[in-house]
């Protein structure tokens, strides 16, 4: 507690040195609370980082299962990858995967889930399997639904992570539905017999939620440095703009020093962003 | 004399047949059966149907090498490597199906098997495309007591599985030191009608009888036990040691030229036996993937 409190007064201190991952990271983190259980899958830098940055600042409590595997993991660092055993560092317990999908499946735990997909919809459906029309002949083979395929139909909460916000990301319709987001939007996901559902979207230009009725995108806030045009230029459909849209609150002096200098410092998070991301 | 299960990778391989549906360990970059993958490549299989929770490099090789048509699961990917280009290409190209299941659909299916049900049902999937493209496995039906729609899944009853282990007695009894234990170790040898079993050392019962605990697997449900120390390489074996790093970035680079792609995977299945493939490999690049704890 003392750590925390000395660190008190530094934390409210808005950071004026800072970059988009660090800021895309402080967001996210500010999502997870006290009492979550959250599991992260493959190369999920930002989010491992989130849950990191929460544990450290304002929920010391948030139960994290590493790579599906360690329950409370205290890696030294964010490791090369999200899913070996290096990020498995101190765990209390090895959860076997037997055991990690009850506990997933059985709905009391584990309610919030972090998704990318290679493309995202207006409804928050998302594709990690085929780009083209024809699933059988696809212009693009990507790797695979994984457990989207499960997490998006078993009631979670999901909140949505891209580091590329693009009219190739972020289309009108997905080619292939991998995760099960509002469906065709309105009350199609609760027609379907599914609880849970999209929240948020954190992209590298802004933040967005999804309008209570209609379950289409809806812009929250930009970043810094971005305007509302450059959002809706940048996006594949037409994003729902009401009212004045907020500036994108930046991470504190404090988070930042923690992402760099404790949770990160050798840069893990920057793997999501460039060539090949 | 209760029956001796050790044999080598060759004989192993021969209880693999061309066509069969084959269910391997492993998770991205962690713990594929290595040795067994380029043992069926030596033999020339083809036609095989691969099963994976995340299928990985062994994938990658096995599509490289015309040796499968079809994938059953729900990911191949190297991770943080990316996509494995071979597999890739031959899916594009449709000289492979990827038959597409979520995680938890997968794992629905092989437990029905395991338990010599019909079929498993699972909340799992739904809303999603992938049902739509399995209507021989998958069909909405209603809780018979509730009426709530659920999926059932078809049972899945691989023909032969192959799984690394840490250590084996002669009779078949598997055993895995603490750690990460995936769902294929639960099931497959379960759901399969035959198990093979790489492992990293072969032990006496009485060193087994020392640690039931750690014993997994029971020898009855075991068909072959071979040695294969470091036989997860290039892929981990927590916590023996980690995924090789090297190895998979160059192999990520040179797999964009699917010529160099099968000269390497012909120039490393040439080793003859694992001590052979580890030569090839070298000291150094066995030697630091063990040496990972300090790093981590």
């Amino acid at each position: 507690m003392s750590a925390l409190d000395a660190g008190g007064g530094r934390q409210s201190q808005t950071a004026t040195d800072y970059t988009i991952d660090e800021l895309m990271v402080s967001t996210l983190a500010r999502r997870f609370e006290n009492g979550d259980q959250v599991v992260n899958g493959a190369a999920s830098f930002i989010p491992a980082c989130a849950f990191a940055l929460a544990r450290l600042t304002h929920a010391p409590e948030l139960v994290w299962v590493a790579g599906g595997v360690g329950l409370d993991a205290r890696p030294r660092r964010i490791p090369a990858s999200t899913l070996e055993a290096p990020l498995w560092h101190r765990s209390s317990m090895y959860m076997a995967a037997e055991d990690f999908w009850p506990y997933a499946l059985n709905g009391r735990w584990l309610t919030k889930f972090c998704v990318r997909g290679a493309q995202i919809d207006q409804y928050g459906n998302a594709n990690n399997s085929v780009i083209g029309p024809e699933y059988d002949a696809p212009v693009v083979r990507l790797p695979g639904s994984a457990g989207l395929g499960d997490m998006g139909s078993i009631g979670k909460r999901l909140l949505y992570w891209t580091t590329t916000h693009d009219p190739r990301t972020l289309v009108p319709k997905v080619d292939f539905v991998s995760c099960a987001g509002w469906l065709d939007g309105g009350d199609a996901r609760r027609r379907a017999g599914l609880g849970g559902g999209p929240e948020l979207v954190v992209t590298n230009l802004c933040v967005a939620d999804f309008h209570p009725d209609s379950k289409r995108m809806r812009l929250i806030s930009v970043h810094p440095g971005v305007t509302v045009s450059d959002v809706l230029e940048s996006t594949g459909f037409e994003l729902l703009v009401e009212g004045e849209i907020a500036r994108t609150e930046p991470p504190t002096a404090e988070e930042v020093r923690l992402i760099r200098e404790q949770i990160d410092p050798g840069g893990a998070r920057l793997r999501e962003f460039g060539p090949g991301s | 004399m209760p029956a001796d299960k050790v044999m080598s990778p060759a004989e192993a391989a021969a209880l693999v047949g061309d066509g069969d549906h084959v269910a391997v360990q492993g998770m991205g970059t962690q713990g594929i059966p290595m040795t067994m993958v380029r043992e069926l490549i030596r033999a020339g299989r083809r036609d095989l149907t691969i099963t994976a929770v995340v299928g990985g490099i062994g994938i990658d090789w096995l599509a490289f090498k015309g040796a499968m048509s079809r994938f059953c699961g729900p990911i191949v990917s190297m991770e943080r490597f990316g996509m494995c280009r071979g597999f890739r290409r031959a899916v594009e190209a449709r000289r492979i199906e990827f038959d597409e299941y979520s995680e938890s659909g997968l794992l629905t299916r092989l437990a029905a098997g395991a338990r010599n049900l019909p079929f498993g049902i699972t909340r799992s999937m739904i809303g999603t495309d992938l049902p739509a493209l399995h209507p021989d496995t998958i069909t909405e039906i209603a809780d018979p007591f509730t009426g709530e729609r659920v999926l059932a899944c078809r049972s899945l009853r691989p023909e032969v599985c192959l799984l690394h282990a840490h250590r084996a007695d002669r009779r078949g009894n598997i055993q895995y030191d603490g750690g990460a234990i995936w769902p294929d170790v639960q099931i497959y040898p379960k759901a399969s009608g035959r198990t093979i079993v790489t492992v990293e050392a072969i032990v006496s019962e009485e060193v087994v009888r020392e640690r039931p605990d750690q014993t997994v697997i029971p020898h009855f449900a075991v068909d072959a036990v071979v040695l294969a120390p470091h036989g997860c390489h290039p892929t981990s074996f927590f916590p023996d040691y980690v995924y090789d790093e090297q190895f998979h970035s160059s192999w990520a680079e040179l797999s964009r030229d699917p010529e160099r792609a099968v000269a390497e995977i012909d120039r490393l299945c040439g080793a003859s036996s694992q001590d052979e493939y580890l030569e090839l490999i070298g000291e150094a690049a066995v030697s630091e993937t063990r040496n990972w704890r300090e790093r981590a």
